[in-house]
């Protein structure tokens, strides 16, 4: 079956998708270069150049500095943000963000949440503080405005230049990991790269994965084309989504969905029920990682009012269905397990606050009104924007919206659901 | 990749359509794309169909014409949605009103002259004809000139089930492809309309007849056209729902959904007749820069063109004639006088010099350069707020353009004395 469904989806982002050779050099998304830069396993770096383009969620520049350690850079060429264009400066009549003018150059150690970014101009030197991969991108917001569909108005690309004698970070496809010297990288850190995701992890974790990482990404890939196929399109233009370890996150969550998902570390380096490169494993947890995936497609382009009542469980229903499809739903299809309960004695808070009996009630609605109802209600919300759904801050406001909505999914009035489990619209 | 791409995008107004068989036609399957097409034969009674009306549809020909007096009664159901609001044929009157209807109810118009009355229509009910035409129905968006280049339906989706049923004529829609054996001499009312891949032509059927032999490479010469001018742009205007062609009296062809023409372009002579577009001696800039109009201002971005729409018209509708290895003027005739003068006054009212300029970016930036700045509109906030000069106008276009270079374009627009800010 997952053969079929692929067979129909994807033609666009999987025609723009190149590699080059053993670690899979250029990837392509929509119109934009998320550049990866080619560096051996170790350094020193030497000189790259290579684009980072405005709407890519941080180019890996392929260089690993220590603190104390630097680049040289120079950059050159104009992008663009919310119809404006300029250089690397970027353009404070935007405003300015993090020290900086929005759509500058900016760079950083690591990709944590909120963490420190400095902004470059034409060229110069960046120093390290701390020991990690150095990324480069437009700085177009925070890094909360990034999980969503900030950079949606950003195009056009940079062309950099970086010059350093100090270590590196590759990124290596994983068609080809089985051969890739791990032991060599003397960074430490390495980024293994899909058709639609690029995992950043220790290098020495990766050979301990190497029997299961390709499984595990392909799983994930599947699991994106599946929501692909029922979202009706792909977040972030189509780019890659980086998953990406970072403990900051705290109280946020063990994940925390954005391009990149930042997710607590043990799903890099923790047992072997929760790592991503094990994902592919039948015990493994394959649900946590595709709810945020869920997340991420839910809330596609900055969409995302109308699931404001149930943040939570619209991402189950993409990841049921990944789950479905690719087999690996047992286990996860108990979500259901109180509704008789429920139902005899309705009460909207109660469900408010179950996100499992969320899942349920909306899934109530694709088998009264058939497998496809949320394929046909996302391709629906294509021209829809959240300006349309007049939110008020109660529930009942976006219920209301919502139900709309699945009143022209399904041709006719769906009150008869909303009514049997209590759910409030006007 | 075009062509996969709008597949893509509009999967479920596809999906939503039924392939009509017209057995006056030969029973040659059309595809409806997102517009139904109600299968009629040449003269009456109508009887009774039963269609959909997408709510993004310009206006779906019922298949029924009524002279002044005659009728139909018709039936309506299901949901459809404009501005994220979902309703039945009533619409909502809070989203606003046109006449005595509401937005988001069901319209019925005779004939589709701009700005032509609209009745709106309930759940069930008698449509009596107050002057003679084609009956259309469509969702009430506002007046035609909100619907210019497809803007007033960007959101509205969903589609009633509309039933009709009628004693009088019929307005068969003819494919282009039968149009050479279609018996145009027994179409009573006199009108029909010849659809082909994107366009549709709303004429007479004594001229369809006249035309008929030609009206297939007519037709598929202006195909080959949007077809050009999809690339260029990256998508296509309204969805991608044919694009129909209507006489109307207009001082210049109106880029809505329909065209607004000229009678004389479907009534003419040989030279400017629509049908008869394959004769290469004809002047097909007629046709392909109206079409240009609509794509370089489809989904109702056009803020960046706003006081300088002719010479992006013409962008488009020179990619086409390029294409089709047609005539046009050249519009660089003058560039070598106004180079030496760089008087802007007259470059301010000459369309043509400045086509000439853009065209220098293609010369210097490569032959896919506006290929490429039209992918970068597509995620571009619209303008209306702030054009309100033509420096300012330049200056956004220039930074699209240093965009699309990836580097300063300045010395080009200095070259040229064009001011920006």
């Amino acid at each position: 079956m997952a053969a079929i469904i692929l067979s129909m989806f994807a033609p666009v982002w999987l025609a723009c998708n190149g590699s080059d050779g053993d670690t899979g050099v250029v990837v392509w998304g929509n119109t934009e270069k998320i550049g990866v830069v080619q560096v051996a396993p170790s350094g020193p770096y030497r000189t790259n150049s290579f684009e980072v383009g405005a709407s890519a969620h941080w180019v890996n520049t392929g260089v690993f500095l220590r603190a104390g350690e630097s680049l040289d850079f120079s950059a050159s060429g104009i992008w663009g943000l919310e119809s404006k264009a300029f250089g690397p400066e970027g353009d404070p009549s935007l405003g300015v963000l993090r020290g900086c003018a929005r759509g500058a150059l900016a760079v950083r150690s690591g990709l944590r949440l909120e963490g420190d970014v400095r902004c470059l101009g034409e060229e110069g030197t960046f120093t390290a503080e701390t020991d990690d991969v150095v990324y480069m991108g437009m700085l177009v917001g925070s890094d909360f405005g990034e999980s969503r569909g900030s950079r949606v108005q950003a195009d056009g690309a940079l062309q950099l230049t970086v010059v350093s004698n100090f270590d590196t970070v590759p990124t290596v496809s994983v068609d080809a990991i089985q051969d890739y010297p791990f032991d060599q990288v003397s960074g430490g850190w390495v980024e293994i790269q899909s058709r639609h995701f690029l995992v950043t992890a220790p290098a020495e974790q990766v050979m301990v994965d190497l029997g299961t990482a390709q499984t595990a990404l392909e799983s994930l890939d599947l699991a994106y084309e599946i929501q692909e196929n029922m979202r009706g399109g792909a977040p972030f233009l189509g780019q890659r989504i980086r998953w990406y370890p970072d403990d900051t996150i705290g109280d946020l969550g063990p994940v925390f969905a954005g391009n990149p998902i930042r997710a607590q570390s043990q799903f890099f380096v923790g047992d072997d029920y929760e790592r991503i490169l094990r994902a592919g494993e039948p015990q493994s947890d394959l649900w946590r990682l595709t709810h945020e995936l869920g997340h991420v497609f839910g809330g596609m382009d900055g969409l995302w009012f109308y699931q404001y009542a149930a943040l939570e469980s619209w991402p189950n229903l993409l990841a049921i269905r990944a789950l479905d499809v690719l087999n690996r739903s047992e286990g996860y299809n108990s979500y259901c397990d109180g509704r008789d309960a429920y139902l005899a004695l309705p009460e909207y808070e109660e469900l408010s606050a179950d996100a499992a009996l969320m899942t349920c009630f909306l899934k109530d609605f694709e088998s009264s009104y058939g497998d496809s109802f949320y394929d046909q209600f996302f391709r629906g919300m294509q021209n829809q924007s959240d300006a349309y759904i007049q939110y008020d801050g109660t529930d009942e406001s976006t219920w209301t919206y919502v139900k709309g909505r699945f009143d022209l999914t399904a041709g006719q009035d769906t009150s008869e659901l909303f009514e049997r489990w209590g759910v409030p619209v006007d | 990749m075009s062509a996969a791409l709008a597949t893509m995008s509009f999967p479920l107004l596809l999906a939503c359509n039924t392939d009509l068989v017209d057995s006056d036609t030969g029973g040659e399957t059309i595809d409806t794309g997102s517009v139904g097409v109600v299968p009629v034969p040449p003269k009456g009674p109508y009887g009774e169909h039963s269609f959909d009306v997408p709510a993004s549809a310009n206006w779906v020909n019922t298949g029924v014409y009524l002279r002044a007096g005659e009728s139909l009664e018709y039936t309506a159901s299901g949901f459809w949605s404009l501005y994220g609001r979902v309703f039945v044929s009533g619409g909502d009157r809070s989203l606003g009103e046109l006449g005595l209807c509401a937005f988001g109810a069901l319209g019925v118009r005779s004939g589709l002259d701009s700005d032509e009355r609209i009745s709106c229509l309930g759940s069930k009910g008698v449509f009596t004809a107050e002057k003679e035409g084609i009956v259309y129905m469509g969702m009430v968006v506002g007046s035609d000139g909100a619907e210019s280049y497809g803007m007033a339906r960007l959101s509205a989706d969903g589609a009633l089930q509309v039933t009709v049923t009628s004693e009088a004529d019929t307005v068969p829609t003819v494919s282009a492809e039968a149009a050479s054996a279609y018996p145009f001499d027994r179409v009573r009312s006199g009108w029909v309309e010849i659809q082909s891949e994107h366009h549709r032509i709303t004429l007479p059927a004594v001229v369809a007849q006249t035309d008929a032999q030609v009206a297939k490479n007519g037709m598929a010469r202006m195909d080959q056209a949007y077809v050009s001018q999809r690339e260029l742009r990256g998508s296509a205007p309204f969805r991608g729902e044919r694009i129909r062609w209507y006489p109307f009296d207009a001082v210049w062809p109106w880029s809505a959904n329909p065209i607004r023409i000229d009678p004389s372009m479907v009534t003419g002579n040989e030279m400017s007749r629509i049908l008869t577009s394959a004769n290469s001696a004809q002047f097909f800039t007629n046709i392909s820069r109206p079409l240009g109009d609509s794509f370089s201002g489809m989904d109702g971005f056009y803020g960046y063109k706003t006081t300088n729409t002719a010479p992006w018209d013409r962008i488009f509708s020179i990619r086409a004639l390029d294409d089709l290895d047609a005539y046009y003027w050249d519009p660089c005739t003058e560039k070598e006088s106004y180079l030496a003068s760089l008087d802007y006054e007259v470059f301010v009212y000459d369309p043509y010099l400045k086509v000439c300029f853009m065209q220098e970016f293609e010369a210097r930036y490569g032959d896919d350069f506006y290929d490429r700045l039209f992918r970068g509109m597509e995620n571009q906030p619209t303008l209306y707020s702030w054009v309100d000069s033509e420096e300012v106008l330049w200056g956004y276009v220039k930074g699209r353009m240093d965009v699309t270079a990836g580097q300063d374009t300045s010395e080009l627009f200095e070259l040229w004395g064009v001011p920006y800010e």
